[in-house]
């Protein structure tokens, strides 16, 4: 058994503050340092100014929606950290999409407490014990 | 070389107004223009067109254009009258994300004269325009909307779409909201997020 | 009657906090936690509401928007100096105007939209920084507009008369050579920089006014977007993606992001500041 590694930071990306603040304490409550933004664009710019091991982003959001935002982040000259879709929508389109616009792992909301820390640590290539 | 001087104290500005007269057939057939800047600002003009509405939003479905959709948005926030605000509204049900993100923005700039309009997008089949229209009115300041809500989560299935509207809630939640939310608390036992969200705006409440 | 005092929750913090950046632009971070209580709870109470709830959905209503106006006043330091926030005509002269010499392709000026002009410490500011510390301005030429709303301090910023307080940044030695003193203790521009920037009245939100500022390589906007409602703040974004060249930068005030604003832009890190450009292909 590896200990987790701390102080990785990990940037939630929604336009509801509940959502942010409800990711945040189950992130935190496993190590993890957290920072938010409320669209894409904010995202980005944070993105920019400092680095982030793990995305955490919603779909629907004003002014750079998920998609738009992943595409960005891709498409600098950024580190290419993993990044995780969470959307309210349980079709398959919408996951095909967000697969194609450069995310690495899908999920429906509302998340699961135990299951998006276990998806967290799977893509931090962390060994869970 | 360096800083260019004025050569007059008085002399214009220097600054050439544009004097060319835009009507508004003109414009309206600007819109289609093959040149994105000209389409951008055919758009703005017709800002001060009411009549322009619809054209706008004929325009915002073909439009590929980011900047020229911004600025067309943008004139249907300043022309808000039945046309552009219903056909804003039927923009929540569009697959395109930029165009449903773009008209929830437009919604609620606009304000609270879209009220009525959004409230009848909680009847849509579809959820997912259930949490646009959510999404609008929790932007927008009407005493309607904590009625509205409640008879929406007194019946609603999809979790999403309550959860949504309890983070509305949250914030103009009253004494009114707390046996609806209670109740949805009950039924949604097994949502981590639910039960975090409706605690907040119990709390929110007291 | 017992009035139960103002708090202001963590959850009211963060939804004040949101409210406050999606209308000005501005980001409050922890840190200034006590200073925004503090001063939020002085205007709740100013304003006769009587808690946070109440204030805040005054401010969201059409009818508060005078409150905000207020509340913008105690929460921003409005004042007007030369070299205010320096690090951005640092980044101008290190970072930005070199990328656009070298991509420029003709021998024309170099132009500049500052916006506000106020009563000219902001272009004034610029033009020394030009003559003093870029090289280039040497070898190009450039034309400085700068454009305000109010025709008050557009006559004030022709004038070119400051106070000791207006100038407390500048080192003396440009205080010596671009400045004199007047008999009453204030300092006058001299006229060779009075005659380098053409000042205009110019409504931002009016398209029929802006329409002729086009072709600006840098636009400098600080500190004035905060003060305009969502639409004004949109229309004013919509208007300088048009006056700029492609390629072209805009500065806006430190506190102050176009996150909440428009996605038209780019961001653009250089090792002084971030700032926006208008991409070079057309969106």
């Amino acid at each position: 058994m590896k200990r987790k590694e701390k102080g990785k930071t990990i940037l939630i990306v929604d336009d509801a503050l509940t959502v942010r603040m409800f990711h945040r304490q189950i992130l935190e409550g496993g190590g993890y340092l957290v920072e938010e933004a409320s669209n894409g664009f904010e995202a980005l710019e944070k993105a920019i100014q400092s680095s982030f091991d793990l995305y955490i982003v919603d779909i629907n959001m004003p002014l750079l929606d998920g998609y738009g935002f992943v595409q960005k982040l891709r498409q600098n000259d950024l580190p290419q950290v993993p990044v995780i879709m969470v959307s309210t929508e349980a079709d398959a389109k919408d996951r095909d999409m967000a697969f194609e616009s450069g995310a690495n792992f899908y999920m429906v909301k509302p998340v699961k407490p135990e299951y998006l820390l276990k998806v967290v640590h799977i893509l931090l290539g962390e060994v869970i014990a | 070389m360096g800083l260019i001087k004025r050569q007059t104290e008085n002399k214009s500005d220097g600054i050439e107004k544009r004097s060319r007269k835009r009507d508004f057939a003109g414009l309206i057939n600007q819109l289609s223009s093959s040149s994105a800047k000209e389409r951008r600002w055919a758009a703005k003009d017709l800002a001060s067109y009411p009549e322009a509405a619809r054209a706008l939003l004929d325009r915002l479905e073909v439009e590929e254009s980011a900047s020229v959709r911004e600025v067309i948005f943008s004139s249907l926030i300043q022309i808000k009258d039945d046309v552009a605000i219903s056909g804003l509204v039927d923009l929540l049900r569009s697959e395109d994300v930029s165009l449903r993100n773009g008209a929830v923005e437009a919604l609620r700039e606009i304000g609270a004269s879209v009220g009525p309009y959004v409230k009848k997008m909680l009847e849509d089949p579809d959820p997912d325009v259930r949490i646009f229209a959510i999404n609008v009115m929790d932007s927008i300041d009407l005493p309607e909307i904590e009625e509205w809500l409640l008879n929406l989560i007194d019946r609603e299935q999809n979790v999403n779409v309550c959860a949504v509207a309890l983070e509305v809630l949250c914030n103009i939640g009253t004494d009114k909201s707390r046996g609806s939310i209670e109740k949805l608390k009950e039924r949604f036992k097994d949502e981590p997020y639910i039960q975090y969200v409706a605690d907040i705006a119990l709390k929110n409440i007291d | 009657m017992v009035v139960k005092p103002v708090v202001i929750t963590d959850y009211d913090f963060v939804k004040f906090k949101e409210l406050f950046y999606k209308k000005t632009g501005i980001k409050f971070d922890v840190s200034k936690r006590y200073f925004v209580d503090k001063r939020l709870v002085e205007r709740i109470e100013a304003s006769g509401c009587s808690s946070f709830r109440e204030y805040y959905n005054l401010l969201r209503s059409p009818e508060g928007m005078k409150e905000f106006q207020e509340l913008i006043n105690v929460m921003t330091v409005n004042e007007s100096y030369f070299f205010r926030e320096e690090y951005q005509f640092k980044c101008l002269v290190k970072s930005a105007l070199p990328e656009i010499v070298s991509r420029k392709k003709d021998t024309k000026p170099i132009r500049f939209w500052i916006i506000p002009s106020a009563a000219g410490e902001e272009p004034y500011s610029i033009a020394i920084y030009l003559l003093e510390k870029w090289d280039g301005i040497d070898k190009w030429d450039v034309e400085l507009i700068s454009s305000d709303i109010d025709t008050k301090v557009l006559d004030q910023a022709k004038r070119g008369l400051y106070s000791k307080r207006a100038v407390q940044y500048v080192p003396e030695k440009y205080l010596r050579k671009y400045f004199t003193r007047t008999a009453d203790g204030y300092y006058q521009i001299c006229d060779d920089l009075r005659q380098s920037i053409r000042f205009t009245r110019v409504n931002l939100c009016d398209p029929n006014e802006t329409r002729s500022y086009r072709d600006f390589d840098i636009i400098f906007c600080r500190n004035l977007l905060i003060y305009f409602d969502d639409v004004s703040r949109r229309l004013a974004a919509e208007t300088f993606y048009d006056a700029l060249k492609p390629g072209g930068f805009i500065f806006l005030g430190h506190s102050e992001s176009m996150s909440r604003i428009s996605s038209l832009y780019r961001i653009r890190k250089f090792s002084e500041a971030i700032i926006y450009q208008k991409p070079l292909e057309e969106l």
